[in-house]
């Protein structure tokens, strides 16, 4: 222990060292000094020789260094000497009770892991600002009609904004993909098109030369781009003559006028940025539109706002500067009102909230975790009433004592605390993993300083929160009835089972709230996935053909896909091929709304255009007539086939096939239809849906590939894109998505929730009954000699079991009730996470409720069997 | 000289804050000669035994120290005893002479005929 101290009173020192007290050191040593002169001085003076008035003067005053380090020992931080005693000491009493410190470390990391990783992912998805200046000045703008969020914004209001808003500086831009023509062959690159503007709303500037002029903006203007520090240091070497230099994009020369530093990224990691070149929208009122699509733009508008502008004084302006543009226009765009939220909340805003209710979850968690520790502490503190007493009766200080408790807990808590970060640091792999669309595509997302300043907090709270309990116990405890009364296990306060049997019940009662939540999203995750799209996405992909507009007219872009049919349908592993403009669940080509001649608009009509025996390469069921064929081309009678809801809706007497019918500026003959299949979404319900052949339309250098193959899809990709390179060498591999990884992302959201929900709601459950069964079977210990006694006394041991078996389905029964009233306020809150039910399903609610109360009885069982075997002659020994 | 007893802490204390007391300001060798004398040398205090003592009577508030130069002009740190000091004396005091008296009836009593 010697060594120990000496180390103790080094670091006390080293401490007093770091808040300069080394200064005090200095004193004491001058002091001593002065000491040993006036000594000497005296020694001198009773008539010694110099040696000798030294000699006995360093006899009589001793070595000077190791007084000075007990001078230091003793000056040293009291308090902190005091703490490291007590955790000397906890740490000695934890390592005698091994499998109690265990169990406790062992829940806390559960209960802090999973809180860390919760934390991590809430921090880096909705906390963490976005990586530009002034994050927060930053909005993205839309229009809105009927509460429903358009995300665009048409480019009628655009203009009107952007020319006249005072409070926001308005900018467009938009995602766009480009074909390098480099050395090493053509390569696909991720990049943006934007305004002259972009740039002071992001509040970037070029690291080399300059952004957009209005000139380059403008439609004709000379072709430009800005290279993002990635691309230019990676693909021309960093070269500082790059600029004015001409670099091939899409088979277009571009001239470079400025390079954008690393640390500005957008989403899609855009590499280069090429100007907008916004149409310019015709005179309100000279707009007609059959087809909206032709007649309109939309928009991607973002904008920053100026000095003492705010998120809804710019909103209050868009909104003036709408209803004076709105009475230029036609009917159908009134009622339109912007939108203004800021850029976070934008990309982040629909993820924050099931993340936050996520976080809510482990929060829980952790709370049950701390209830079931408080009151295996409690039990611990109960056996250790004696000791306590007696280290009261040896003069310790009750508040040292209760601190001596409180620092067990807290040295607990941060052993489960690291032992938790290391669960967090694996577990936010699988997490991330396990979510692909909603959160995996946030930057570097790990442990960093907040996560461990938040962990630290964590453990430091549960310390107190399950620590506090038996440390007031212990401060408030009586020495002479404490000592009194004899073995450790003999009397216990009522006080104390109470508050056991209170934690297990909250417990119980939180589980279930919890067990409820887990139960909806679990309904409705089957309910999901247990839905017919209306096609067969095995074996299904699509492969996106976008031909740089610049060289590919739809006029040439027609033979290139006729062509690229035929050798796709001759490959080998590839049972059939056709195009499609709007693939299922992928929206739609356009949508179509007629208004009749009273003003009655018609409700929306998606179309898709699609390619010869369509349905069959999809695998959706014709239900009368034909599909498309080859026959179906432009010249020939125009045809289109209807779903079988928008069959019903136009023709809801008879039958549709044969029936003729206005559409597109056509009159059309209807030769199929077809059953349902899901164009927008899964949860959505089906759409009106007319199918037009893609022959009879305007031709479009983007369409979709569908291939249904033999085997898994992604084996024919290399020989697509060897078939699309041979007949035009400079495009780039197309992307291939199989059908059956567009289905899984529609329910990723769905999957991401129901495994952390469950997976919480299950620990928290099994952390529940833990705790039952741990404060029965304390009961049968405490009460071994009243059982002992009544079995002495002739009663049935099934009675003895029935006994301890009623006390735990009295408690699971009481947190059951109180667990139910929980979940009808709680399940509110995962209101937005069902789908197809109401949230206060009752086969759910019974469900949860039931499964917690066998678990309970079961938990129950084992110790009111060991209470049915009590011998009565060993338990009245025992005493 | 007799033989040289061990200091006792607590009491060490006590002797420092009454030594102060009667001389005033001194500085930590006149208090160590001065107990030194007063034990008639049946105490010797080193530096060890000494200096901690006094480090703990300032933490505690019951002495305090200052600069200043000494006699023979020498810097030297002088003490002087505070209120609280003054108060934890007269309750020291009074405890020991408590005990003192307590011990005396013991060492007074007789053996008594049985």
């Amino acid at each position: 222990m010697t060594v120990l101290r000496r180390w103790i009173a080094r670091i006390t020192a080293f401490v007093h060292g770091l808040a300069g007290s080394s200064r005090a050191d200095d004193e004491t040593r001058e002091e001593m000094a002065a000491h040993l002169a006036m000594h000497i001085d005296e020694n001198l003076r009773r008539g010694m020789s110099p040696d000798e008035a030294r000699r006995t003067a360093l006899l009589s005053t001793g070595g000077m260094t190791a007084a000075a380090e007990s001078v230091r020992e003793q000056r040293g931080i009291p308090l902190i000497e005091s703490v490291m005693g007590d955790i000397r000491y906890a740490a000695r009493a934890l390592a005698a009770k091994p499998s109690y410190s265990i169990a406790v470390i062992l829940t806390l990391a559960l209960g802090i892991g999973a809180n860390s990783a919760m934390f991590t992912i809430v921090d880096a998805v909705v906390m963490r600002p976005l990586p530009y200046p002034d994050p927060d000045r930053i909005v993205s703008i839309s229009t809105s009609s009927k509460g429903e969020d358009h995300g665009v914004v048409d480019d009628v209001n655009y203009a009107a904004w952007r020319d006249n808003a005072r409070s926001v500086t308005l900018t467009v831009s938009s995602g766009t993909d480009g074909v390098f023509t480099t050395e090493a062959g053509p390569r696909q690159l991720p990049g943006m098109m934007a305004s002259t503007t972009y740039f002071s709303v992001y509040g970037v500037r070029p690291i080399m030369g300059r952004t957009f002029t209005a000139e380059e903006d403008r439609r004709g203007g000379p072709n430009v781009v800005i290279l993002h520090e990635g691309l230019w240091r990676g693909q021309f070497g960093g070269d500082k003559s790059i600029l004015g230099s001409t670099v091939t994009i899409d088979g277009e020369p571009h001239t470079v006028i400025g390079v954008l530093p690393a640390w500005f990224t957008t989403t899609r990691h855009a590499q280069y940025w090429v100007p907008y070149r916004m149409r310019e929208p015709a005179a309100p009122g000279a707009l007609t539109r059959t087809n909206p699509n032709v007649a309109t733009f939309y928009h991607f508008a973002y904008g920053r706002l100026r000095d003492g502008a705010t998120v809804e004084s710019a909103r209050a302006e868009l909104a003036t500067i709408t209803k004076r543009v709105e009475v230029t226009r036609d009917a159908d765009w009134r009622g339109l009102t912007p939108v203004v939220m800021t850029l976070r909340d934008r990309r982040f805003g629909d993820r924050r909230k099931p993340l936050l209710l996520l976080f809510s979850a482990v929060g829980i968690l952790l709370t049950v975790a701390c209830a079931n520790l408080a009151n295996l502490s409690l039990a611990r503190a109960a056996g250790r009433r004696r000791e306590m007493a007696v280290r009261l009766a040896l003069g310790s200080g009750r508040w040292r004592l209760a601190r001596a408790l409180l620092c067990e807990s807290t040295l607990l808590a941060s052993c489960g605390a690291a032992l938790g970060l290391v669960l967090a640091k694996v577990s936010i792999g699988y997490i991330v993993h396990l979510s692909p669309t909603s959160v995996g595509k946030v930057e570097d997302i790990g442990l960093n300083s907040t996560v461990w300043l938040f962990t630290f907090a964590v453990a430091l709270l549960t310390g107190l929160a399950f620590g506090i309990a038996p440390a007031v116990a212990a401060a408030r405890g009586d020495v002479n009835t404490l000592l009194a009364s004899g073995g450790p296990r003999s009397t216990r306060n009522r006080l104390q089972h109470a508050t056991q049997r209170f934690l297990v019940v909250a417990q119980l009662a939180t589980a279930l709230v919890l067990l409820t939540a887990a139960g909806l999203v679990t309904r409705t995750l089957m309910r999901v996935s247990s839905i017919d799209p209306g096609f067969r996405a095995e074996h299904l992909a699509a492969i996106t053909l976008d031909l740089p507009r610049s060289r590919y007219t739809p006029a040439r872009a027609m033979p290139l896909f006729d062509a690229l049919l035929a050798r796709v349908r001759a490959l080998p592993g590839v049972t059939d091929a056709t195009f499609v403009h709007g693939t299922p669940l992928g929206g739609m080509a356009f949508a179509y709304t007629t208004t009749d001649s009273a003003g009655h608009k018609s409700p929306r009509i998606d179309v898709v255009e699609a390619g010869s025996d369509y349905f069959r390469v999809i695998g959706a069921t014709l239900l009368d007539g034909r599909g498309f064929d080859s026959t179906d081309r432009a010249g020939s009678e125009r045809v289109i086939v209807l779903n079988e809801m928008l069959a019903h809706h136009l023709f809801p007497a008879g039958k549709a096939t044969g029936r003729t019918m206005p559409f597109d500026g056509n009159i059309v003959r209807v030769v199929g239809v077809v059953k349902n299949v899901l164009q927008r979404d899964l949860e959505m319900a089906p759409s009106l849906v007319a199918y037009a052949p893609l022959g009879q339309s305007a031709a479009s250098p983007y369409t979709t590939l569908m291939i249904r193959t033999a085997g898994p899809p992604s084996a024919v990709g290399p020989s697509i894109t060897q078939a699309l390179q041979s007949l035009d060498p400079a495009l780039a591999a197309p992307a291939m998505k199989p059908m059956t990884d567009i289905v899984a992302e529609a329910i990723a959201p769905r999957q991401f929730t129901f495994v952390l929900l469950g997976s919480f709601a299950a620990l928290a459950a099994v952390l529940a009954v833990l705790g039952l069964y741990g404060v029965l079977a304390n009961l049968v210990a405490d009460r071994t000699r009243e059982i002992g006694i009544r079995v002495a006394l002739g009663a049935d041991p099934r009675r003895v079991t029935g006994l301890v078996l009623g006390q735990g389905a009295s408690l699971a029964i009481v947190g059951v009730l109180l667990g139910l009233g929980g979940s009808v306020v709680a399940v509110r809150a995962v209101r937005s996470l069902v789908y197809g039910m109401s949230v206060y399903d009752p086969w759910t609610f019974a469900t949860g409720a039931t499964v917690l109360i066998l678990v309970s009885l079961a938990a129950s069982y084992l110790p009111a069997r060991r209470a049915s075997r009590v011998d009565p002659i060993i338990a009245l020994r025992a005493e | 000289m007799g033989e040289k007893l061990d200091v006792w802490q607590g009491t060490l204390a006590l002797m420092v804050l009454r030594t102060l007391e009667v001389l005033g300001p001194v500085h930590g060798y006149g208090i160590a000669r001065r107990i030194e004398e007063t034990s008639k040398q049946r105490i010797a205090l080193n530096y060890g035994t000494l200096y901690p003592a006094l480090i703990k009577l300032e933490q505690e508030g019951f002495i305090k120290g200052a600069w200043a130069a000494s006699e023979n002009n020498r810097r030297a740190k002088y003490y002087t005893i505070t209120a609280a000091g003054r108060k934890q004396l007269a309750r020291e005091t009074r405890e020991w002479q408590q005990t003192a008296d307590l011990m005396a009836a013991f060492f007074a009593l007789r053996p008594e005929a049985t």
